[in-house]
């Protein structure tokens, strides 16, 4: 009995010395760790379910306790795609945007004149990583040898085209036009052999791609002037208007009315197009909204194709191309600028970067992301292969200026009205003059 | 100044008893007005004065321009192009929506059979949430499989640009489809509260069905009339939501759905010009504000 007595005053003592432990070392943890927070902005659904479902916050908080001994909350902030840039730029304008925030580059261009950026360089200069982000990609964010924001990927632009439709036309596959005029051949004979089809080909995606592969640019670094009159531009327009109204390849109705392209793609009732690497798994892939069944013996791609203007060189590559895509900055307002910046690391590890790219068929930012799934899949490893020969946009507020007059002239003028390639040159002219001032444009 | 006797029998004094409840009823309502339209409008003048932007150098650096955004505004083609869509919009919408709801009140105030059964159909654009309006219109105007251009094939008719070329017809036709029931519900209610007596004495004089309607009915419930041609006009003036619906962020090539208050939205977020685009929303308030006052005073004088 006394021997009882004392096993029980014993194991009351034990437990009464471990549950004092377990407070004073969960006191003392609590004492030690510094408590912050900070937001994530960006879009919901597709964007804000891989950054959840990745663990990247969970993962990012236990890094900072145990390096920094910091315990971080991460709130998240989201709006949908559709409208996206509106709302940032109207929570921006409130000073009701997250610390770390998902920008493109014509919105971030404008948030960086606004001073609403922090500048990231002495950042970047200090991340052993930052090397392996392409250079390509470093450049689109940079402006007065500063970086703004970080790409979290990137998408270039090709020709989708259906393998079907191309084999009952008697196209040889696998196709890849060296020019436009063999897109415009390959247009011609689809025509020709499938009367059926209302449209032969979407001629645009990102309107100034032409200039490019006629060896031109719409931005001069060395001076800062923009172009508003080239051989180039002018080719752009000419071949806009060829697709248009000399071959009739795409009805203009096609664009003014907006027709969904990208289901009549899946539909195969549009048998080529000329669209962003993601489309391949966000729009046709097997869980996307319009999922093509055997994918890879339907969907052919090729890259964009040069000019056959004599004279005309293409400085960025055989295959020109254009660079897009998203982005991670911070806000200038951020408390905690370091945290977010280490938010920003997390989310950039190769593993998650090659996993996006994977999911969504977005090309990695990094090239140590070339990694497993991501490596070994054909279309992912070939897409990655159009960086090489992607230009930049500028990040510079202009830039949306001048992408706006430009699509305004090519609706309302050239599609529109049917006019010519020299009077859409004149009018390009007048409008980035209204838009963005002389002083800031030149000829070449 | 600061005689407490006098500060008693001053305003404070009023305060008390019935004064002082209402003026705490009145505080909560007041408080909201003054925070979310007071406040606000006052801003919008501010801004509409100046050439604040929402990003840029102008949203760090802005100058006081006094009246250059509205001596602007007479030269900006784009606006007058926006001016000329809207009044256009209001006008036809205004005699569809009238009409089909003076219609279907008259449908609805008679004695005909299957009446409550139709009311329901005719009830339904008010049960459908406004933002589906748009989607359920997307599937019958959509340009190549679209049911209306279905319909005008299999009439033989040719098919029509729902989309772009006739996009102000098609938002006319998506307003009045949803904005017909207002005006029918309060010229209905008004229709069945004519006393009996006045429909027996027709009848007795032997007055025909037309007689009756334009000498009895009509000026009886002129004002209510009057009261629904002020609500279109004013809600279709300020219209937005079926336009960005078919527009978005950016204007489309030929302008055709750019009603004012899309157009002053456009300026402000997509341009960023937010004092040009509030010079815009300003000129749209004012134009309602004397539409509305015009409209009243002709009911005055109806009356």
């Amino acid at each position: 009995m006394k021997s009882l007595k004392l096993c029980t005053i014993i194991v009351l003592a034990a437990v009464l010395l471990f549950c004092s432990f377990i407070v004073f070392a969960g006191g003392a943890q609590e004492a030690k760790a510094k408590k912050t927070e900070i937001t994530l902005y960006t879009k919901a659904g597709l964007w804000i379910g891989f950054i959840r479902d990745s663990r990247i916050i969970e993962d990012f908080q236990e890094r900072m306790l145990k390096e920094k001994g910091i315990e971080v909350v991460v709130n998240t902030q989201t709006a949908p795609h559709e409208g996206y840039g509106t709302k940032q730029v109207t929570d921006m304008a409130a000073g009701s945007a997250g610390d770390v925030l998902w920008v493109d580059s014509e919105n971030g261009a404008m948030y960086r004149e606004t001073e609403m950026l922090l500048d990231l360089t002495p950042f970047v200069k200090k991340w052993p990583d930052w090397k392996h982000i392409y250079p390509s990609l470093q450049k689109m964010y940079e402006w007065d040898g500063k970086y703004w924001a970080i790409a979290n990927d990137a998408a270039t632009l090709m020709i989708y085209h259906r393998k079907d439709l191309f084999k009952k036309a008697g196209l040889a596959l696998p196709w890849q036009p060296e020019t436009w005029d063999d897109v415009i051949e390959a247009g011609l004979k689809l025509k020709s052999a499938l009367p059926e089809l209302d449209i032969i080909m979407e001629p645009y995606y990102e309107h100034q791609l032409p200039v490019y592969s006629d060896g031109g640019n719409i931005f001069d670094a060395k001076d800062g002037k923009w172009v508003k009159n080239s051989k180039s531009i002018h080719y752009m327009f000419q071949l806009y208007h060829d697709i248009f109204f000399k071959y009739e390849l795409t009805p203009k109705e096609f664009k003014l009315e907006k027709w969904d392209d990208r289901k009549m793609f899946a539909d195969a009732t549009l048998p080529m197009m000329i669209d962003g690497t993601w489309c391949y798994s966000e729009k046709w892939g097997p869980n996307s909204s319009r999922p093509i069944e055997d994918r890879p013996n339907i969907v052919g791609y090729a890259h964009t194709p040069r000019s056959k203007r004599v004279g005309a060189t293409t400085p960025h590559g055989k295959y020109p191309n254009a660079l897009r895509d998203w982005a991670w900055a911070i806000n200038a307002e951020c408390k905690e600028p370091e945290l977010a910046f280490e938010l920003i690391k997390e989310i950039l590890k190769p593993k998650h970067n090659a996993k996006w790219g994977l999911d969504t068929a977005h090309l990695i930012a990094r090239d140590d992301a070339l990694i497993g799934d991501y490596a070994a899949d054909p279309f992912m490893k070939w897409a990655t292969s159009c960086l090489e020969y992607a230009v930049p946009k500028p990040f510079s507020p202009d830039f949306k200026r001048y992408n706006d007059s430009l699509k305004e002239v090519l609706d309302n003028y050239l599609v529109e009205l049917g006019k010519s390639a020299d009077e859409s040159v004149k009018r390009f002219g007048e409008l980035l003059t209204e838009k963005i001032g002389a002083d800031k444009l030149k000829d070449m | 100044l600061n005689d407490p006797i006098r500060k008693e029998t001053g305003w404070l004094a009023s305060l008390r008893g019935e004064n002082r409840v209402l003026l705490l009823c009145l505080l909560p309502a007041l408080i909201l007005v003054i925070v979310f339209q007071f406040i606000p409008s006052v801003q919008t003048i501010w801004y509409s004065l100046t050439d604040v932007a929402l990003l840029g150098k102008k949203a760090l650096k802005w100058d006081f321009l006094g009246l250059a955004n509205y001596t602007r505004l007479v030269s900006d083609r784009y606006f007058w192009k926006s001016v000329a869509i809207t009044m256009r919009y209001v006008a036809i919408s205004l005699v569809f929506r009238f009409a089909i709801g003076l219609i279907s009140a008259l449908f609805l105030s008679s004695k005909m059979k299957g009446r409550t059964v139709i009311s329901l159909f005719l009830l339904l654009p008010m049960a459908i949430p406004g933002v589906m309006h748009a989607y359920v219109w997307i599937s019958m105007l959509e340009p190549r499989a679209g049911t209306i251009n279905s319909v005008l094939r299999w009439i033989g008719l040719p098919p029509q640009s729902w989309t772009y070329g006739r996009i102000t017809e098609s938002l006319i036709m998506i307003n009045t489809w949803a904005g017909y029931v207002l005006p029918m519900l309060i010229m209905a209610s008004a229709l069945v509260s004519i006393p009996k007596e006045y429909h027996e004495a027709a009848e007795v004089y032997g007055a025909s069905a037309w007689m009756k309607y334009w000498k009895i009915i009509f000026p009886i419930i002129r004002l209510p009339l009057m009261f629904c041609l002020i609500i279109i006009v004013k809600e279709d003036m300020d219209d937005f939501t079926y336009a960005y619906m078919y527009t978005g962020e950016t204007p489309r090539a030929d302008y055709k759905s750019e009603l004012l208050s899309l157009y002053a939205y456009h300026r402000a977020f997509n341009y960023y010009e937010l004092g040009y685009g509030c010079a815009v929303g300003l000129i749209l308030a004012l134009t309602i504000l004397v539409l509305t006052l015009a409209q009243v005073k002709a009911g005055r004088l109806a009356k």
